[in-house]
């Protein structure tokens, strides 16, 4: 059964690093710091991350200008497709123009071969005048120019501008003319709204004139508003060449254009007229036109989705900052709680060993040195008892295992082996009787012990060694291990045998015991160590027995043993 | 905090059997007191068997101390004869000095 106990304390100390992780995890609850961590932390969490704002202001930016990009990439291709559209209908209007010259031009010439003949005027006439909308003119007249006033020859169709003006005024109005190229009269503000157009023979003195008007839709709805080519534009036709309500001959709509329009200049007998043009709908294909307002949604989308990635990115790597913090608050407390409970260890363990060596005639010191790693003490100890008759008892042990099983262990052999060496027993029964109070199988724990006696008067040495590494003996300059032929270590086995070792001690010499926690390392063996401590022992054989443990501690584990380590200096002079 | 847990505090247990039948226990690593409980609990099954012989194969164990030695000890309790086999130089030093190398019959 105590074999498991003992297990269970070698267990426990094994396990002091894991069980300390969960120290810190309640602990962190318990922190005070960690707990005022949480609210500010919490705090932090209700607003935008600077981060995250600055990663949606990119992203809105980023999304208007592609947005803005796309619209103003569209728009420049909507101008150009609409300027390519002006001009085309441009060449359509002149080419409507020419259609009219022709029956113009052609009469005059009729009429010059014909002697200006009022029948055959009016028969040709008559095939292009007409009251219906498919007629090219709402009248036309033949003039003789060859007096001093323009005779009218013949007319057809609907009463003329000019026919109530005076013979000034016609003279005017026909001196005007610019030959066969029609010359165009703005009537728009007559009723009917049209258009007048004046060809005269050539020659620098025209001897006929043809005058027809045409009546422009009355609505200035364009026949060719239904032409499928443009049914995506609307148009308007200005005479002259400014964009002027007053100065409509005809549109798509039955009105002037607003908005953005392209025009396109087409000549028109002696004068221009004005092709205007705007969209009614998406000329570039309606991709196009939508890809600003898709470049800005898709931006907006992943703007929303990186925003609140980085927000959640740097909130995590906020808790976890918060964490680290609280972490490094619980280490602090963590250390200083294992420091106390160190130092409690180590107070109780100082009580264990004597407070202070009792005078037994012989310059004597003691030294303890804690190991470093553990929180845990050793079970490492030392005495010294004066007996009667100019003897002195003394011991070096170490109980196996660690923690206060450990030092309970080594108080109670402590002072069953004081009570032993009081009664007078020798150290090798002394070991013996140990042996019975301690069992490895019943307790958990062995113990190395080496005890003797040194009968001052006759410098005589009696010890008994249990499993424990042999003191060093230093004497006339001379440095050498005891060989005491160790027994088991008291507590390994049932009833053992221990060898009384007997020597003669030089008239002047010192005797150094130590634990192995001295001379004890890894990867070497203890031969080794011996020869280290005989070394450094030897450097400072003649120094006092408290320098010397001094000297042979910092030189042997210098930076710290790993175990504890007591080590107990004996010095007799002659 | 403690090195306790340091790449050397490493024991790697295998039970295998001697052509006899006793329960051969492969150490290899260091016999320490941090790796002692470890051994011990690999340890516990063979031991409650109460075998009349047991080997521990010490060929890979490249430090021993007193927590370890305390393993090999406890055995001895338990089972009739404690054998150790093939422990280095080193560690049979720790053997001897410990005054155990008649107790824990060492075999090379």
């Amino acid at each position: 059964m105590s074999l498991s106990s003992g297990g269970g304390v070698v267990t426990d100390m094994a396990r002091g690093e894991t069980s300390r992780v969960e120290g810190t995890a309640t602990t962190s609850e318990a922190a005070p710091p960690a707990r005022g961590e949480t609210p500010a932390i919490a705090a932090r969490h209700t607003r935008f991350h600077r981060g995250a704002a600055v990663v949606a202001l990119v992203g809105v930016i980023v999304t208007l200008v592609l947005s803005l990009g796309a619209a103003s990439l569209n728009t420049r291709n909507e101008r150009r497709l609409l300027r390519q559209r002006a001009r085309e209908i441009g060449l359509v209007s002149k080419a409507t123009t020419t259609e009219t010259e022709l029956p113009l031009q052609a009469g005059v010439y009729v009429a010059l071969g014909t002697g200006g003949n009022a029948a055959t005027f009016r028969g040709l006439a008559s095939l292009v005048v007409g009251p219906s909308a498919t007629a090219e003119y709402a009248s036309a007249s033949l003039w003789r120019l060859t007096g001093a006033t323009p005779v009218q020859i013949a007319t057809v169709g609907q009463q003329q501008a000019i026919a109530h003006d005076s013979p000034e005024q016609l003279r005017a109005f026909f001196s005007k003319s610019t030959g066969l190229t029609p010359r165009i009269s703005d009537l728009l503000d007559a009723t009917p709204r049209r258009v007048g157009y004046l060809v005269t023979s050539p020659g620098t003195t025209p001897a006929y004139a043809i005058y027809t008007e045409t009546n422009l839709p009355k609505n200035r709805t364009a026949k060719i508003a239904n032409d499928q080519a443009f049914s995506d534009l609307n148009y308007a036709l200005y005479l002259g060449k400014k964009v002027e309500d007053a100065k409509l001959l005809a549109s798509s709509a039955g009105h002037g254009l607003t908005g953005h329009l392209e025009t396109a200049p087409a000549s028109f007998g002696n004068t221009t007229i004005l092709v205007a043009v705007s969209t009614n709908s998406q000329l570039g294909g309606s991709l196009l036109l939508r890809l600003p307002w898709l470049l800005a949604a898709l931006g907006l989308v992943l703007t929303a989705a990186s925003t609140f990635l980085a927000e959640r990115l740097i909130r995590r790597r906020e808790s976890a900052e918060a964490l680290a913090g609280a972490l490094d608050v619980v280490a602090t407390e963590n250390a200083r709680l294992y420091n106390e409970q160190r130092s409690v260890a180590r107070t109780l363990q100082h009580t264990l060993l004597p407070a202070a060596l009792p005078d037994v005639g012989l310059e004597v010191a003691a030294r303890y040195v804690a190991g470093e790693v553990d929180v845990e003490i050793g079970g490492d100890w030392y005495d010294l008892v004066p007996l009667p008759g100019n003897r002195v008892f003394f011991v070096i042990g170490d109980v196996s295992g660690r923690g206060i099983p450990a030092a309970t262990v080594m108080a109670s052999l402590r002072y069953s082996l004081r009570a032993y060496a009081l009664q007078g027993d020798s150290p090798d029964v002394i070991l013996a009787k140990l042996a019975h109070l301690l069992s490895i199988k019943d307790d958990g724990h062995f113990a190395t012990v080496f005890c003797g006696r040194i009968d001052l008067q006759n410098r005589r040495l009696e010890a008994a060694n249990a499993g424990h590494l042999d003191p060093l003996l230093m004497a006339d300059g001379q440095v050498s291990f005891l060989d005491t032929q160790a027994g088991v270590p008291v507590g390994a086995m049932q009833a053992p045998h221990y060898r009384l070792f007997t020597t003669d001690l030089p008239a002047a010499g010192t005797l150094l015991l130590y634990t192995d926690g001295l001379i004890e390392r890894r990867g070497e063996s203890l031969d080794v160590g011996f020869s280290r401590l005989a070394r450094a022992a030897a450097k400072d054989a003649d120094a006092p027995v408290e320098l010397l443990l001094a000297r042979v501690v910092s030189e042997l584990i210098p930076g710290g043993a790993n175990d504890d380590t007591a080590l107990l200096g004996l010095r007799w002079e002659a | 905090m403690g090195s306790m847990s340091d790449a050397h505090d490493q024991i790697e247990v295998v039970v295998t059997a001697d052509p006899d039948g006793a329960p051969v226990i492969v150490l290899r690593g260091e016999l320490d007191f941090a790796t002692a409980p470890i051994a011990e609990e690999s340890l516990a099954p063979i031991l409650q068997t109460e075998p009349a012989r047991i080997v521990f194969d010490l060929t890979g164990v490249s430090f021993l101390d007193s927590s370890g030695i305390a393993v090999l000890v406890r055995s001895t309790h338990q089972a009739g004869t404690v054998a150790v086999r093939n422990p280095s130089t080193v560690v049979r030093r720790v053997i001897e000095c410990t005054g155990l190398d008649e107790t824990l019959h060492i075999e090379s």
